[in-house]
């Protein structure tokens, strides 16, 4: 009698020390209770969203009120289908899921510079994706559920048509940076280098990567980027670099697992930067504080 | 004594899971809800426009029969059951013999024929492989054997956000079979005609504020949070006089998940509303005997999915 307690006292401090270990685990991950309460990695907390699938495309963009807008695959009754995701990223409070007039695939989004308008267009290899076989349309910022055709120029877009872009010798995927000072050029298939206004290059923040995803800038002047980290950690990591001089600012090595599915995007005062990822149909954004 | 009255609990529990569910036997008994039978459908998940009604009154069911595949695949084999109208009861099934999405099925007028397109970005697979860049339509008889098959370039009619390309269905003789263009229905060929396709008492309607499938328009009432599918799937009765319109939520958290609003369409006068906690299928099918409407719950991609069929009152008496 006494032994067979012994040996069910043993199985369950076993059992224990085994759950323990592996909350100890787990909760040491790149943004696990762990990480968060001793502040290792500069996770502050994740929201979760179900039946929500982002992908490399799916760049978020901020409707200037806190909230951002994102394109993503959604579940619905009929099974994965395109659609807008409006939300709070700091809260995870969702503004509504809007299905997209879109033959599949995942479309890439780009405000108007008075915020009024979001035009919706194709991925660059993917074309035709609209119901009546354009390119793009585009919808209201107010009313996400009326959208009409846009001819557009070429499917590389990288900003809203009509609003300054580098010229073209820098890359399909050069943007300004910091108020039109900065140009920020490359990343995939070209190094990704920092220029000034001029063209002058000021520094080359990392090498070409075209498992990377597109750098983000702040308006605090922050540049970051999510891309693979060293093979053997399996998980990927972040970057971040001044826009002004190009110095790197700090680093956040991912655990093995912790991998991106979409590109990183900054909270509209840069003090937080969002990384989305993706797990068994629920995308999870991670917020991480501004180094 | 104790399994005596664990056994009690369990009984009453499952007495009230059952009275209480949505279209359960006490909101049944008591009209609650509008909903006034629901039939099981074994093995059958509906997938789109593919609720018809036959010559003799008897309900037809088109959908995918999951089954297991290699390496956990599913096999999407496309089947059509026979329903007694009266009691659900599954009086016989076709297997087509294929696999994919069903997206509309039409039947002949004299009831011994089925055209099925398929979802033009969920195509059927055929033996000699899928073709996307198609939309398939085929021709049936009512056990299943193929007639023929056809395929409509997405270049020629391009599909929908939904996957759909062109209405589907027969010429009052049912000799025409058309989708995009006209197709002789003994022989599958590509025919010039100028027989015009049987008026269409279900027919998908854009979503907004006002719908207006007549000179009236209708405004269907739902929560802001009600973010619907692009296109709404209606019904109209037997007489012509009122329309039932079936609006679906397309995504997201909300408790109301499907509502029914069944309007005069002379007057807009709303009948019935009917607003539902469970994912429907994009289909609405007027009962062929009752004065109701038939919806399907959306079945979920899993072997051996069973779905199920729910009748909600029309508002005219019943």
């Amino acid at each position: 009698m006494r032994r067979g307690r012994l040996i069910a006292a043993a199985v369950a401090a076993l059992a224990l020390v085994g759950a323990a270990g592996l909350a100890a685990w787990h909760g040491s991950r790149t943004c696990g209770w762990i990480d968060r309460a001793l502040g290792r990695s500069g996770c502050l907390g994740t929201v979760v969203f179900e039946g929500v699938a982002p992908s490399r495309n799916s760049i978020a963009q901020p409707l200037g009120d806190g909230r951002v807008v994102m394109a993503v695959e959604m579940r619905t009754p009929d099974g994965w289908r395109p659609g807008l995701l409006v939300f709070d990223p700091e809260t995870g409070a969702e503004g509504g899921r809007y299905p997209l007039p879109l033959r599949g695939g995942v479309a890439r989004l780009f405000l108007s510079p008075d915020g009024a308008r979001l035009l919706i267009a194709c991925g660059v290899i993917r074309q035709s994706c609209t119901e009546s076989g354009g390119d793009a349309v585009v919808t209201q910022r107010d009313d996400l559920r009326v959208f009409a055709d846009a001819p557009v120029e070429g499917r590389s877009l990288t900003a809203y048509p009509g609003t300054p872009t580098p010229p073209e010798a820098y890359g399909f995927e050069a943007v300004f940076a910091a108020r039109g000072s900065r140009i920020l050029a490359g990343g995939s298939t070209r190094p990704l280098v920092l220029l000034d206004a001029d063209g002058s290059r000021i520094a080359e923040l990392a090498r070409h990567d075209m498992s990377a995803f597109p750098a983000a800038v702040s308006d605090s002047g922050i540049i970051a980027r999510g891309e693979p980290g060293a093979p053997e950690r399996g998980g990927d990591r972040l970057r971040f670099w001044d826009v002004q001089d190009g110095a790197e600012l700090g680093r956040v090595e991912g655990s093995a697992g912790w991998r991106l599915r979409a590109p990183p995007f900054w909270s509209e005062d840069g003090a937080s930067l969002f990384v989305p990822r993706s797990q068994r149909g629920v995308m999870l954004l991670d917020r991480f504080r501004a180094p | 004594m104790t399994r005596a009255l664990l056994l009690v609990a369990l009984l009453l529990g499952g007495a009230g899971f059952a009275l209480s569910r949505p279209c359960g036997w006490a909101g049944q008994l008591a009209g609650g809800g509008g909903c006034l039978a629901a039939f099981a459908l074994r093995d059958l998940a509906v997938t789109g426009d593919t609720l018809a009604t036959d010559a003799q009154g008897r309900l037809i069911v088109g959908g995918i029969d999951y089954r297991p595949g290699r390496r956990d695949r599913l096999q999407a084999q496309m089947v059509v059951a026979t329903l007694d109208p009266a009691t659900g009861a599954e009086i016989a099934r076709a297997d087509l013999g294929m696999q994919g999405r069903p997206e509309q099925l039409r039947l002949s007028p004299d009831g011994t024929a089925m055209a099925i397109s398929c979802n033009a970005l969920y195509t059927c697979d055929l033996p000699g492989g899928s073709q996307p860049r198609e939309t398939r339509v085929m021709l049936f008889d009512r056990d299943g054997e193929r007639r023929w098959s056809a395929g409509i370039a997405h270049r020629h009619a391009p599909p929908d956000a939904d996957g759909r390309a062109f209405e589907l269905g027969f010429s009052p003789s049912g000799n025409v079979v058309f989708a995009h263009v006209a197709f002789d229905a003994a022989s599958g060929q590509v025919i010039l005609t100028r027989q015009q396709p049987l008026p269409d008492p279900n027919a998908r309607l854009p979503a907004g504020a006002e719908i207006r499938p007549g000179d009236t328009a209708l405004a269907l009432d739902l929560p802001d949070d009600f973010i619907p599918f692009l296109r709404l799937d209606s019904a109209r009765s037997p007489d012509g006089d009122r329309i039932a319109i079936l609006a679906r939520r397309f995504s997201g958290p909300g408790k109301l998940r499907a509502a029914i609003r069944i309007h005069d369409i002379a007057t807009g006068r709303l009948l019935a509303a009917h607003d539902i906690d469970r994912e429907l299928a994009p289909a609405i099918l007027w009962h062929p005997q009752r004065d109701a409407v038939i919806v399907a719950l959306a079945g979920k991609p899993a072997a051996g999915a069973d779905s199920e069929l729910r009748l909600y009152a029309a508002g005219a008496g019943e």
